[in-house]
């Protein structure tokens, strides 16, 4: 019993589809390598077809639970499937290109343990660039292991996913009480970045905690290999769109946003700074179909339009009477007071 | 081999006469593959012991993690579903006998429908009345997803369109919208389905009523004024959700149905409501702040905050409060 009280029953989700062999493996070995105590592994296997249900089937350990959707899904519908099959107190996603040092999840417990506040915590990482094979820590070494309190946390989480990559999700344990709060990372309905939603959603209900040690590995992909193509353009601008909207009617995030410094007129402007870095940038051998080109333009369209307010007509009329009134002879300045005072 | 169909029932702390309701209508379906998930969200009332009384082979008994919210239990709930088609039936509804023969058949008839739904027997509480729920509103047929965009985007602007009780939804169209998910509504989350689930097909629609509502009155806590401005700024919400989708906005163009309306129309129901509520109870400073708070989601940020603010003040308040003692008979009479 005593055990339990101090180690809590930590989930780690791995959902699956059409990985190599090889990642696959040592992504799954790693999870069942921890040395945590209470521990268990959902792997949700996407309807793969490349035989990664075979390397799937070959495990065989009482934590390891095999699940299966009813029908192929999307990524983030995947992903909300696989953790709502989750009994743990914190859970964890993995990609399952993506592995973990031994000592992942009893380092994060204890660090989480000390914070209650903490809705959830996360690892520095170590990237792996799979063409070149170099590898360099994530995040900046001199940070210390801290709790973030929330408006500082939304603050950088605002700023790194500005950046398109934020990757806290990788190795981020979350208590599954707040993740479920916050309808998880189906919050939003987006297709592809459900991650921004959810920790935008998770710092409302928490603070975050920042883990110095690089325990986590995470596998950066080149452009050849295929994981960015116009599709994704499209979904990520169609994103973008839709956590623009959901922001302004979600009343706590939206205070959240602006706490950390951050109107939705600022986050606009880098969604559309970034969208149009990605499509200028980012079109290669496999780029957009004609279907997925009108598909980026009407969503670039939506991100420009911004709302035509009342003060956009009001702004010319007040900079001319202030250049009246500050410059003007004092006849008009006579009258531009008038016209003030009226 | 017939489709295997995952009837689920989200619970919580239901009485035990509606419950048992449910559950027996739910146990006379005659279909031989079917899967009923009940989920338990952590009852205190004696549901569960109820539950473990039950024994049926079909019958699965899940339990989420920790409790849970409305929305989020329905997600859960529903993610379990493993059938080719899915249907939800809130704990105090309950199904007629032919229900599930006929919703087949009409599915099998349209296979590029989405989703079926069926009339209603609408049952009150408080007076005990029966009555239709739609009548011969709309002659049961096969609607395109843009027909049904008109149809629902009128629906969700009502504060209960009901349209879930009953309905019988393709597995592959619910998994891949999304299902019950959030688009940081607090109970609207119907409404986000039923949008979302006509981007995969129309809609079928059944004129006979094959299912039984309860609406709950005042009396039972279900409706207040509290909830009345939740579900106008759920709804308005769902409309800014729904206009920021590209997909939903296809159709929108197809059907000429447009978002600025609805948005209209929402604010009429939306004012008869503020103003009921603020007769009912107008010293309720936290419907003032909800209702504030939709007013400016509707108006997508036009009006600016002092306006906004108007409502909130002490002599808004004081003003409804005199004109309900003078004139709120009237004025009540009048509008609603």
């Amino acid at each position: 019993m005593h055990s339990e009280i101090t180690n809590p029953l930590v989930t780690v989700i791995i959902p699956v589809f059409n990985q190599r062999a090889d990642f696959l493996r040592q992504c799954i070995e790693s999870a069942l390598g921890q040395d945590y105590p209470n521990l268990e592994i959902i792997i949700s296997d996407n309807h793969s077809d490349n035989g990664s249900r075979e390397i799937i089937d070959s495990y065989v350990d009482p934590r390891l639970k095999v699940v299966r959707p009813p029908l192929h899904l999307p990524m983030v519908q995947h992903w909300a499937f696989a953790a709502f099959q989750a009994a743990g107190e914190y859970l964890s996603f993995m990609g399952s290109d993506d592995w973990a040092e031994p000592h992942w999840l009893g380092t994060m417990m204890s660090e989480i343990a000390s914070c209650p506040t903490a809705s959830f915590a996360f690892p520095n990482l170590t990237l792996h660039f799979n063409k070149t094979g170099s590898t360099r820590t994530a995040r900046n070494d001199d940070i210390p292991t801290r709790l973030i309190p929330s408006i500082q946390a939304a603050r950088q989480v605002i700023e790194w996913t500005s950046h398109m990559f934020s990757w806290w999700i990788v190795g981020a344990i979350i208590r599954t009480k707040d993740y479920f709060a916050v309808s998880g990372i189906a919050r939003y309905a987006t297709i592809h970045n459900g991650d921004y939603p959810l920790s935008l959603g998770l710092l409302t209900k928490g603070d975050a905690l920042y883990v110095s040690k690089p325990l986590v590995n995470y596998r950066i992909w080149g452009l050849e290999e295929g994981k960015s193509d116009g599709r994704r353009q499209a979904v990520i601008l169609d994103d973008m769109i839709r956590i623009l909207a959901c922001i302004k009617s979600d009343q706590p995030v939206h205070t959240l946003c602006i706490n950390s410094g951050w109107s939705l007129g600022r986050i606009r402007r880098r969604f559309i700074k970034l969208a149009t870095l990605w499509i200028s940038l980012l079109p290669t051998r496999n780029g957009p179909s004609a279907e997925e080109r009108k598909r980026i333009v009407s969503s670039l369209t939506l991100l420009l339009s911004t709302r035509i307010t009342l003060g956009i007509f009001l702004i010319p009329l007040f900079l001319v009477l202030k250049v009246f009134v500050r410059l003007g002879h004092t006849s008009w300045k006579r009258v531009a007071k008038k016209f003030l005072r009226m | 081999m017939r489709p295997l169909i995952s009837l689920v029932i989200p619970v919580f702390n239901q009485k035990e006469e509606y419950f048992r309701r449910c559950m027996d209508s739910v146990l006379a379906q005659a279909h031989p593959r079917l899967e009923i998930i009940v989920s338990d969200n952590h009852s205190t009332n004696g549901c569960t012991g109820f539950l473990s009384g039950l024994s049926d082979p079909r019958l699965r008994l899940i339990k989420p993690p920790c409790h849970l919210q409305l929305i989020q239990h329905f997600a859960y709930a529903g993610f379990q579903a493993r059938g080719q088609f899915v249907s939800f039936l809130p704990s105090d509804d309950w199904l007629e006998p032919n229900w599930l023969d006929v919703m087949l058949q009409v599915l099998e008839r349209h296979p590029d429908a989405a989703f079926a739904y069926c009339d209603l027997r609408k049952h009150e509480v408080a007076s005990g009345q029966i009555s239709r729920y739609r009548g011969d509103a709309f002659p049961s047929r096969h609607y395109t997803d843009a027909e049904a965009m008109r149809i629902f985007g009128k629906f969700i602007c009502r504060d209960t369109s009901a349209y879930m009780t009953g309905a019988l939804i393709r597995s592959d169209a619910y998994f891949k919208c999304g299902g019950f998910h959030d688009a940081g509504v607090r109970y609207a989350g119907d409404a986000c389905m039923g949008l979302g689930l006509l981007k995969y097909g129309g809609v079928v629609y059944e004129s006979q009523a094959l299912a039984n509502y309860t609406q709950w009155t005042a009396k039972q806590g279900k409706t207040d004024a509290q909830y009345s401005a939740i579900a106008c700024q759920d709804i308005a919400k769902v409309i800014s959700w729904a206009e920021n989708d590209v997909e939903l906005r296809a159709i929108a163009r197809k059907a000429h149905f447009s978002f600025p309306k609805s948005r209209i129309r929402l604010s009429v129901f939306f004012l008869l409501a503020y103003i009921k509520n603020v007769i009912d109870d107008a010293s309720n400073t936290r419907v003032h702040d909800d209702f504030q708070e939709t007013l400016k989601i509707l108006s997508r940020g036009w009006l600016p905050k002092w306006v906004t603010s108007i409502f909130r003040s002490d002599l808004m308040i004081s003003l409804m409060s005199f004109l309900r003692d003078r004139v709120g008979g009237k004025i009540k009479s009048y509008f609603l």
